[in-house]
């Protein structure tokens, strides 16, 4: 009996009214199908800014609802799930987004922020145990404990937030990460740590993980398959590694020529009459 | 050597005040430009990128202030010269960049007039000379007549911060200070943007001083790299020694950071930047270093030069 898929996404798409009292429509997702399987994995979404990325990851997310198309989760249509499976869904696909700022309420502190779906969402009633998780967390992302609890979001640095939302992510064990452009406003150390986090929960905790980019040399290092949007259409999909290697699609031979590679003896500089 | 270079800095340090105290965010820092060089600049955030080039252009504004250096650009220092000299002195031959200028153009004027402003401004004032002029800039990096027409927010990122770029070297700077110029565009427009840069210093000679913390933009467009770290340089060398030969633990691991196609394993570099507020005693790296000792704790290096020819330098006891 072949196993239930995780995620599977069928023909989504969404139409945005813009202009004078929305006379114009502007097409973000036009027909787009994929699915998950059940073996946690990386998937990566790349594509320029425009192509439909994030409201891929909103539609997901069940933060807006699609024009067309529909979203099963193991199965089950996300947007016609009952009011205790959306507690579920809620709990088992978290977000990661790219300015972690907006996320946070200003008037809680950090602790807050890590404690309270521990509450809510993972049942775990005890203090004591809450707080020793955290901090465990917080050990695990390179944080020291005593640094940021009890701080406003707004007293720590973006560096400081991301390595927080990575330790929400480590906390609340979802099955399902939809990470958009995570690690964009990152310096390269802190990527690292970031994308050699998201391996770990994959092989030790089974987290699958909906990667969306338009970094591909970050996109090729994390993800095991690759998705290429483009102006809201799938214009190539296969394994990380070939796709990046061997494009086939135009628009994707264009992103993989627009890689800046870190070798300074190949690229942009030696090449005659790059446009 | 015999090249004086366009710009040397010289011990250049500057402060914020605050009310916990002073912030030294850059910290005594000296490197020289030559001519028609492209000298990169990179290190994580908070390590003194961007107040480098503030304080090169005496852009630092209070609380901040400098409380030592010099920064000789053609000769002059830029440090003694009046407000009114300093003008003259910057769009003409000393250009900026800033982090985020796509964003900066005026929204209610139309790209062309914007482009006019600065000429008029710097005592061009036939127009026909002046369009002529601008059309062929634009022409050069493949942008057509119609976006002087066109208001900003009808462009797309990438072709802003390509105008951006055209408006600042207008006038033909000998210096170019661009500061993250493609944080924020994707990676097609980010190689537009670089190319432009790179053809600017290839065709004009113009020197290019360039920010950013991505070290693969880096080994496409920069000559020499200068790696900060805590408000000091840690190592400079030329772009090829550093990504074959690192002599920095910093630098070797901020490599190691990045992802490549090879696949292998990547490294991120353990704990957090320090604060500008008290940085570590001795080393600044030492709390993060894999290899420091008790000697790094305690004693700052200095940074010694690796050759002869003061091409390359590096501050680390360890390096050999």
């Amino acid at each position: 009996m072949k196993s239930v898929e995780l995620l599977r996404v069928e023909n989504l798409s969404k139409t945005y009214p813009t202009g004078f009292f929305g006379s114009r429509k502007v097409e973000a997702l036009k027909g787009v199908t994929f699915a998950l399987d059940e073996e946690p994995s990386v998937l990566g979404v790349v594509g320029e800014s425009g192509s439909g990325k994030s409201t891929l990851a909103k539609i997901i997310l069940a933060l807006i609802k699609p024009s067309a198309g529909r979203v099963y989760y193991k199965g089950k249509e996300v947007f016609s799930l009952k009011r205790a499976e959306i507690a579920t869904y809620r709990k088992e696909v978290q977000p990661v987004f790219q300015d972690p700022y907006s996320i946070y309420n200003p008037f809680y502190r950090v602790d807050r922020f890590l404690e309270l779906p521990l509450k809510s969402l993972m049942g775990i009633h005890s203090k004591e145990e809450r707080e020793a998780l955290v901090v465990e967390a917080l050990n695990s992302v390179g944080l020291r404990p005593n640094d940021v609890l009890g701080r406003y979001p707004h007293q720590l640095s973006g560096g400081e937030r991301q390595r927080i939302m990575l330790a929400r992510i480590i906390l609340l064990k979802p099955r399902l990460l939809i990470a958009d452009e995570p690690v964009s406003m990152l310096d390269v150390s802190l990527t690292a740590i970031f994308l050699t986090k998201i391996l770990q929960l994959k092989r030790l905790q089974h987290m699958s993980t909906i990667f969306i980019t338009h970094d591909l040399s970050v996109a090729h290092y994390v993800c095991d398959r690759l998705i290429v949007l483009r102006q809201g259409l799938i214009v190539e999909e296969g394994p990380a590694d070939s796709v990046v290697r061997a494009p086939q699609h135009p628009y994707t031979k264009a992103l993989v020529e627009s890689m800046p590679i870190a070798d300074p003896r190949k690229g942009w500089k030696h090449q005659e009459g790059n446009a | 050597m015999i090249d004086v270079g366009l710009l040397e800095v010289r011990d250049l340090a500057v402060c914020y005040k605050s009310l916990w105290g002073v912030y030294k965010v850059l910290d005594g820092v000296s490197l020289n430009v030559g001519k028609g060089e492209i000298v990169g600049i990179a290190g994580e955030s908070g390590s003194g990128k961007s107040t480098l080039a503030e304080g090169v252009l005496r852009l630092i504004r209070p609380p901040g202030y400098i409380p030592k250096g010099k920064v000789i650009f053609e000769g002059v220092d830029l440090l003694m010269l009046g407000e009114q000299e300093l003008q003259q002195i910057r769009w003409k031959k000393l250009a900026y960049i800033p982090q985020g200028s796509m964003n900066s153009l005026n929204p209610v004027l139309k790209i062309g007039d914007q482009m006019t402003d600065v000429m008029m401004d710097h005592g061009i004032k036939d127009k026909r000379e002046m369009r002529d002029h601008i059309v062929e800039r634009l022409r050069r990096v493949g942008l057509s007549e119609s976006v002087l027409s066109r208001y900003p927010h009808e462009l797309s990122g990438g072709m802003r911060q390509r105008v951006v770029i055209v408006m600042a070297t207008l006038l033909d700077p000998t210096l170019i200070i661009a500061d993250e110029p493609t944080t924020a565009l994707d990676i097609v427009s980010q190689k537009q943007v670089i190319t432009q840069i790179i053809d600017l210093n290839r065709e004009m000679g113009t020197s290019v001083m360039l920010i950013s913390h991505d070290l693969s933009i880096h080994a496409q467009a920069s000559d020499r790299l200068v790696i900060m770290y805590a408000g000091k340089i840690v190592e400079f060398d030329r772009i090829t020694k550093i990504f074959e030969r690192p002599s920095h633990p910093y630098t070797s691991l901020l490599l190691e950071s990045v992802p490549r196609l090879e696949k292998r394993e990547i490294k991120g570099i353990p704990g957090l930047a320090p604060s500008p507020l008290n940085w570590p005693s001795g080393c600044r790296f030492h709390t993060r270093c894999p290899i420091a000792d008790e000697y790094c704790a305690n004693v700052e290096p200095e940074l010694r030069m690796k050759s002869e020819d003061h091409e390359a330098g590096v501050a680390c006891h360890k390096a050999g």
